[in-house]
């Protein structure tokens, strides 16, 4: 496969890369820049070098949002792992034909729009929506509750929206495991939920790990879900940066808050990788 | 002979494929057996009949006298040997090796000892901390030898147990593993395709073909004394001689008489084969003597390091014959194109049924 | 068993929602208390919207346009990346759309146009996508490439075809279903888009995309109306993900 011409590879590759370097390399770059500047009087971008914006984004106030953005996201994460695992698992158990369509399935929501995802659950937890009126049909209450508009509401929606990917993750992971261990577990002795524990489960956390820590990331950097189903009183990260780039108009806060998430999601990826490192991977047969 | 394991006319199906057809066999205390076959004969189903991974859809297993038909893997005294290995990639070698003791839920120090002990044997007391990846073929295979070993298994049974290994280190382990049998004692059943390898290794051989055990017996039995077609042409290298059987031995199209003796059970004007093993063909001028001989010419010579094998043509012979001849009892040239005389003794070869 | 269970309840939770959606738009009422029968009344309303026709028609020239272009290109960058020794860093770029968060993109691209005073419009919406439809795109493409035999293309040239002959005659036909898949994924992910969208349009109703006029009704409540365009929705992604997935063989990079 090592053709003769290494160039025709760059050929072929650079206008692909061209692209990527100009519109996604340069202005992350430049987002890094902007987060040593200041904010202009005007909304502007004053050209004077400060450190200013990460002080504030470590400020108490930004600290405690950031704080709570992570609490959200880690139930989200969490509650996502512990209805996504045993699913994954279903899924690997069955035969192959079955596979391929249970998994198409588990990924069709996820392609599709995420707003009207989210607005999915308004219709389900407004004070006018289903649920409401169906609790009350039944008798079960006499008011609607205020189901939207909370911390529940807004982890519904991230556990909704990302699920069918920590599914995605786990079965990768799960889909990989050599039967003949699990066979010879059993030969040597074991029970199978012996096995499971001793086997499948280690064997299986990469693909745990990898599904948290994405689904970690995109819902402390998520937007829309906690904006709809927030209703402005619940603060993502995703949200801060979004107010200041376009309501505080202070781009270089923004910029230094966005900096804060990437390095987030860069420590935990880095974690994640020693991790695998250290647990020996996950070689066939062996 | 006490049998440790009993296969009771044990049928075994997937779909319309008869894997395993009515198999009956006994294997015998402290005794190395082979499966050997082409593949799809049904060896390795066999052998996980016998494991437990497969159930048989008719007949019984049984192990020391006891029927484990319908008792799952993990509660028969017997252990299985992956032809993958199937070592665990999370856990240290020693920590493998432990496994199975663990499932037992010894007290540690017991473990800790009987490990030790088990490493010793298979050689691997200084890789004990280390982790799969982090050793060759050679390694692993002893790792999984060892994992199943230290269970002090009744019979340990081996899938393809050198399949995975260079030709070198193949031959070697092939001795290695009868050493290991004859120290620690137990039954060994090893599943092989190859047939040198059954016969190094085994001390009874069941030949498997299309599910049916073609012959069971020692190794120098099926290679001495094959009692089909498929038998005399699975173990070793064979030459054959298709016609008709007669009174005298076989009658062939274009040779004339071949002088033999009938089976039983096969009658004059039956289709026949005459089986001689190459080593028993005699060539040049000492022919002269014996019952069988042809003329023939030399078409190819294989030197072979301890031997010598030789490809002859002679009018009449579908494909060319194959002699061996030790290298130290060649008097005299051999080169290509040399027109020779050959031949063999009729008590040197065995006349077969044409179909098995 | 109880696993079984557990999975078709995963199943209802995922798909409940969505379904909901499609009922209640076809409801007459509009309204989920009552059922007053079927009717197709949101959807002739939606029709006669002309600010959802006009988004629309947006996105539709913003998703075709990206998706020729991130398609042409992440399948030339595939084919690149496939050909020599895989190295970590290139993947790690290739990767990096795809798991950055989309708003930290967004403001990336915004301020980046900012300093280049480049003006906002669909223009700038089209040049964002192809972004992140390059690195979706490669990635199918490249899928498709790991069972793609290459000795084909040394074969070609020593028949004595060119390099562009062979690229065209060769290797397209083989990574066909693979280019038509990214196509289509690609085009799925431009139409739903919508953070990246919403920052790089600029002000205007001239560039409004159809995700961004969701938006701003949703802000204002829920209605009918909003039903019907979110089953449309649905209905556009299910599909063109289904002929996808078929198209990039049994296991293509996304499923």
């Amino acid at each position: 496969m090592r053709l003769k011409s290494p160039s025709a590879s760059a050929l072929l590759m650079a206008p692909g890369l061209g692209w990527l370097a100009l519109f996604l390399v340069v202005p992350c770059a430049i987002v890094f820049l902007l987060a040593f500047f200041q904010r202009g009087i005007y909304g502007g971008v004053d050209y004077v070098l400060t450190l200013e914006n990460f002080q504030r984004a470590l400020d108490p106030l930004y600290l405690s949002i950031l704080w709570q953005s992570s609490l959200l996201a880690g139930e989200a994460t969490g509650i996502a792992l512990l209805i996504g695992y045993p699913a994954a698992y279903a899924i690997a158990r069955a035969s192959q034909r079955w596979q391929a369509v249970l998994l198409v399935l588990v990924m069709l929501p996820f392609w599709s729009n995420y707003l009207i995802r989210t607005y999915a659950w308004i219709v389900l937890l407004n004070r006018k929506g289903v649920a409401n009126e169906a609790l009350v049909e039944w008798g079960v209450i006499a008011e609607p509750l205020s189901l939207l508009y909370n911390n529940g509401a807004v982890i519904t929606g991230l556990v909704y929206n990302y699920l069918p990917f920590v599914i995605l993750a786990v079965y990768a992971s799960l889909s990989r495991l050599d039967r003949s261990l699990l066979e010879a577990s059993e030969d040597l002795g074991a029970p199978p939920w012996r096995s499971f524990l001793r086997v499948t489960l280690p064997l299986s956390l990469p693909g745990v790990a990898a599904g948290g820590i994405f689904v970690f990331v995109l819902s402390i950097g998520n937007f829309i879900t906690p904006d709809l189903l927030g209703g402005g009183r619940i603060q993502m990260v995703g949200n801060l940066i979004y107010d200041q780039f376009l309501t505080a108009r202070d781009w270089p806060f923004g910029a230094a808050l966005s900096m804060l998430l990437i390095a987030i999601m860069l420590l935990l990826l880095f974690a994640q990788a020693l991790a695998v490192r250290r647990a020996g991977g996950q070689r066939k047969g062996g | 002979m006490s049998a440790v394991i009993g296969v009771e006319s044990a049928t075994r199906r997937f779909g319309n494929v008869v894997a395993v057809d009515g198999v009956s066999l006994e294997l015998a205390e402290n005794e190395f057996f082979a499966l050997l076959g082409p593949s799809g004969c049904g060896k390795t189903t066999l052998l996980r009949l016998i494991a437990g991974f497969e159930r048989p859809d008719s007949g019984r297993i049984l192990i020391e006298g006891r029927d484990v038909t319908a008792i799952r893997p993990r509660q028969r005294p017997v252990n299985l040997m992956f032809q993958s290995y199937a070592l665990f990639p999370h856990m240290t070698v020693a920590g493998n090796v432990a496994y199975g003791l663990e499932m037992e839920r010894l007290a540690k120090p017991e473990i800790t000892s009987r490990v030790g002990e088990v490493l010793e044997i298979t050689e691997l007391g200084e890789l004990a901390k280390r982790k799969p990846d982090q050793l060759s073929g050679g390694q692993r295979q002893r790792v999984a030898l060892a994992r199943a070993l230290v269970k002090r298994p009744k019979v340990l049974l081996l899938d393809e147990p050198l399949a995975a290994l260079d030709r070198q280190l193949r031959e070697q382990m092939q001795l290695e593993l009868k050493r290991l049998q004859h120290e620690v004692g137990i039954t060994f059943c090893i599943v092989t395709h190859d047939q040198e390898e059954a016969l190094v290794m085994a001390d009874r051989v069941a030949l498997m073909q299309e599910g049916r055990i073609a012959q069971l017996g020692r190794p120098q039995e099926l290679y001495e004394h094959p009692a089909s077609r498929f038998v005399a042409g699975f173990i070793g290298l064979m030459n054959f001689f298709e016609g008709e059987a007669v009174g005298e031995g076989l009658s062939h199209p274009a040779l004339g008489l071949l002088r033999g003796r009938l089976p039983e059970g096969l009658a004059a004007g039956m289709p026949a084969s005459l089986a001689v093993r190459p080593e028993r063909i005699v060539v040049g001028p000492a022919a002269a003597s014996l019952d069988n001989k042809l003329h023939g010419r030399l078409l190819e010579i294989a030197y072979r390091g301890g031997d010598l094998l030789l490809q002859m043509q002679s009018t009449g012979l579908a494909s060319p014959l194959l002699a061996r001849l030790g290298v130290a009892n060649v008097s005299e040239e051999l080169s290509p194109g040399q027109e020779l005389l050959f031949g063999w003794r009729s008590a040197d070869s065995r006349i077969l049924p044409e179909t098995d | 068993m109880g696993l079984r269970l557990h999975l078709g309840l995963v199943y209802i939770f995922l798909y409940g929602p969505i379904l909901l959606l499609m009922v209640l738009s076809l409801n007459d009422s509009g309204l989920p208390t009552a059922w007053s029968g079927f009717s197709l009344r949101w959807y002739e309303a939606l029709a006669e919207n002309a600010a959802i026709q006009r988004a629309a028609l947006n996105s539709l020239i913003v998703a075709g346009a990206s998706t020729v272009i991130a398609t042409a290109l992440g399948t030339l960058l595939a084919i690149g990346v496939e050909r020599r020794r895989g190295s970590a860093a290139l993947d790690a770029l290739l990767f990096a759309p795809m798991i950055i968060p989309d708003i930290v993109l967004a403001i990336a691209l915004l301020s980046f146009y900012f300093m280049l005073s480049f003006s906002l419009g669909l223009h700038s919406i089209i040049l964002s996508h192809v972004v992140f439809n390059i690195a979706f795109a490669c990635a199918v493409v490249r899928a498709r490439l790991k069972h793609f035999d290459w000795a084909m293309i040394e074969a070609s040239e020593d028949l004595g075809a060119s390099a562009l002959t062979t690229f065209f005659r060769v290797t397209l036909p083989a990574i066909l279903p693979g280019v038509i898949a990214a196509a289509l994924l690609a085009f799925t992910l431009s139409i739903d888009e919508f953070i990246i969208a919403f920052f790089t349009a600029g002000a205007g109703l001239s560039s409004t995309t159809l995700p961004m006029q969701v938006y701003s009704m949703i802000r204002f409540g829920v209605t009918p109306e909003i039903n019907a365009l979110a089953t449309l929705f649905l209905l556009t992604s299910f599909t063109l993900v289904l002929f996808a997935q078929r198209l990039s063989g049994r296991r293509g990079a996304f499923a």
